[in-house]
């Protein structure tokens, strides 16, 4: 297997470090990238300490300025692998033009300029993982906008799957609930799978080349009945 | 970030509460709801594998300390490890294959904050004293604060931290010396008939070696089996087996008579013959079994540890004895360890003499047992370990630990909110 650099974008979510700390387990290099310096520190230094991997970090706010980071997988000499699982989460009660403005920002613009500037940098392979959401398979009264973001960076990935090389591999993973600060204490959250048990997912994923998987599986099969149900059933289920 | 209603048990499924959960992703989290939740009462939570009731605090608000658990920096030089406290005794095992950490309490997965707030001890109290001693620094959180604890800074919080049952504050980061050792042992076991003899060979021969146990039949005629270990170096490869898991059983897998036909079987197959044993699989065996806790059924299991003076010994061993067969209580396991050095802390548990820790079946026999060796103990001027312990009472901890009124002091002074059943239960915290 190759030993390409693995980038994790988003390093400081639980999700992504558990990814990371499976790529480091599998002897891969890692560049750890987020916008929170302090806690991507701690993060850095636990994985060099526990896998004796080489681990740089690099600190970015995608709401701000990404290009740090697409120069360097745009120009650099080293084979890199991609995790995008940063994302930012507002809910449509609490959106305003501001916020408004760095949603879009950072979970379309940034996403898809650092997608872009990958795909064409010359490496042998590339290899990408992107998180999504089960939000992006249908609009839901209580995050559309959320949804919408993740639903055109799947829809932009999709046209990327069709054309992709044999040494492309684009993975989506649709997350259901997971075992985040999101869900914590939230209520209606019936089963909430590991951190540890979806970047496993995930990563396994990555390596069977899938281009679309659901974590927790059974997602899939709630997301098939939910968009396929008539209107005016979907319509009552809004204030869930 | 929402509280979550959750039930908390401790390591030995015997008791049962409900508490309000949070859990921090980050140290900032964790200042942010510590401060906010100071009023209510708090209690930071590792595993959850202590078998008192340290562990829970019901109704209160209890911190889930798993995402706070980073290795954060390792110096080969001076030895001294910077780690999260959620950190595990098995996580610090992978900082350098070179060193071990000094005092490996009996599990593994147990966390070093834990280690820390119950100032445990392993199986070499002759060589290391216990955990606390090769504590360099903490970093405890106490409302908005965070304060920086060591032998010179602010010291009597970092001496009432030591063995302080997490009531000090939550224990953000730690500084450990480790150990340079090899993590192989070479074993050799003795079988005694009899107690007499045990006792002046682990006061003796027993120091000479790294690390030394005896393992005591209480159930058949007086046996006893010590084992006696040193780090060796081994080309073995370090086998890693997968964990068996016990599922969780609504019924309980052991019973008196099967114990006993196990104690036999386990005496006379153990070998004599010296062997190169993982340090993990000598020090941690039940680490071998994922959850054993479950062979205990839904009503779980009691233990009890106390350490007393090595010259009444052998009489207390034949008064437990006595007051387990008159309670017909089920011991299902004992085990015999000596101790020559006391702990760093104000509550910290060990100290010179012989210390016996025995596992009994949760029933009413066991329970009326316990209380009534909990007061010969109380008695005999011996200590009951407080993080085994479910039954002792206020007066008979006011007189094991003579440092109690210290402790209480620290923790006015500083305003500390934390609190546990267990503080409650014995009067340590106001409220």
């Amino acid at each position: 297997m190759d030993k390409n650099t693995w980038v994790i974008l988003g390093a400081t979510s639980i999700i992504a470090e558990k990814f990371a700390q499976l790529a480091a387990e599998a002897g891969h290099d890692l560049l750890l990238v987020a916008r929170d310096q302090p806690q991507l520190a701690i993060i850095a230094a636990d994985i060099r300490l526990r896998y004796r991997v080489q681990c740089e970090e690099m600190t970015i706010d995608f709401a701000k300025d990404s290009s740090l980071l697409i120069e360097k997988l745009g120009n650099s000499q080293r084979e890199f692998n991609l995790l995008i699982a940063y994302s930012l989460m507002i809910n449509n009660n609490k959106l305003d033009n501001n916020n408004i403005a760095s949603l879009i920002e950072v979970n379309i613009i940034s996403t898809v300029q650092i997608i872009h500037a990958y795909l064409n940098s010359r490496q042998k392979q590339h290899r990408l993982v992107y998180l999504s959401s089960v939000a992006a398979v249908k609009g839901r009264a209580k995050n559309s906008l959320y949804g919408a973001s993740k639903s055109a960076i799947e829809l932009y990935l999709q046209g990327l799957q069709q054309a992709a090389t044999k040494n492309q591999f684009i993975t989506i993973a649709r997350l259901g609930f997971i075992d985040t600060k999101l869900t914590f204490g939230e209520p209606g959250i019936f089963y909430a799978s590991s951190p540890a048990a979806c970047a496993k997912a995930c990563w396994r994923a990555s390596l069977a080349h899938k281009r679309l998987i659901y974590h927790p599986f059974f997602w899939r099969f709630i997301m098939a009945l939910i968009s396929r149900l008539p209107f005016f059933l979907y319509q009552k289920m809004s204030k869930l | 970030m929402q509280p979550k209603r959750q039930r908390f048990s401790n390591f030995s499924q015997a008791i049962h509460t409900t508490a309000n959960c949070i859990r921090p992703d980050n140290e900032m989290q964790l200042a942010d709801l510590v401060s906010k939740y100071a009023c209510g009462g708090l209690l930071a939570r590792g595993k959850g594998l202590s078998y008192s009731d340290c562990c829970v605090l019901h109704d209160g608000v209890i911190i889930d300390t798993s995402r706070l658990n980073h290795l954060l920096s390792f110096d080969p030089d001076s030895g001294i490890a910077v780690c999260q406290g959620g950190v595990t005794f098995a996580d610090l095992l992978l900082i350098d294959p070179a060193f071990i950490p000094p005092v490996l309490p009996g599990t593994l997965h147990a966390t070093v904050a834990g280690g820390v707030a119950n100032d445990v001890h392993g199986k070499n109290n002759h060589g290391f004293a216990s955990f606390g001693h090769h504590v360099e620094w903490i970093e405890l959180q106490i409302g908005d604060q965070t304060i920086h604890c060591s032998r010179e800074q602010n010291s009597q919080l970092f001496f009432a931290s030591i063995g302080g049952l997490g009531l000090t504050g939550v224990i953000k980061r730690i500084g450990i010396r480790m150990r340079q050792a090899s993590r192989f042992v070479m074993l050799k076991a003795e079988k005694y008939r009899g107690f007499d003899e045990l006792l002046p060979r682990m006061q003796h021969e027993g120091l000479q070696h790294d690390y030394q146990v005896a393992w005591l039949d209480l159930l058949n005629e007086p046996r006893a089996i010590l084992s006696l270990a040193d780090h060796c170096e081994s080309d073995k490869p370090q086998k890693t087996k997968p964990a068996q898991s016990i599922p969780k059983l609504p019924i309980r897998l052991i019973n008196h008579w099967l114990i006993k036909q196990f104690n036999r079987m386990y005496y006379h197959q153990t070998s004599t013959r010296p062997q190169t044993l993982p340090l993990s699989t000598f020090n941690n065996p039940l680490d071998a079994i994922q959850n054993w806790n479950r062979l205990y059924g839904s009503k779980g299991l009691l233990q009890f540890q106390a350490v007393f003076a090595a010259a009444l010994t052998p009489a207390l061993l034949n008064k437990l004895k006595t007051i387990i067969h008159y309670q017909r209580a089920s011991p299902t396991l004992a085990v015999l360890k000596y101790f020559t050095q006391p702990g760093l802390g104000l509550l910290s548990f060990v100290q010179p003499g012989f210390t016996l820790a025995i596992d009994f079946i949760n029933n009413q026999q066991a329970h009326q047992a316990i209380v009534a060796m909990n007061q010969l103990i109380s008695e005999s001027g011996g200590r009951l370990y407080l993080a085994k312990d479910l039954r002792l009472q206020r007066e008979q901890f006011i007189s094991m630990y003579s440092n109690h009124q210290q402790f209480s002091a620290v923790l006015a002074r500083h305003n500390s909110p934390m609190r546990s059943d267990l503080g409650k239960r014995l009067g340590l915290t106001n409220g």
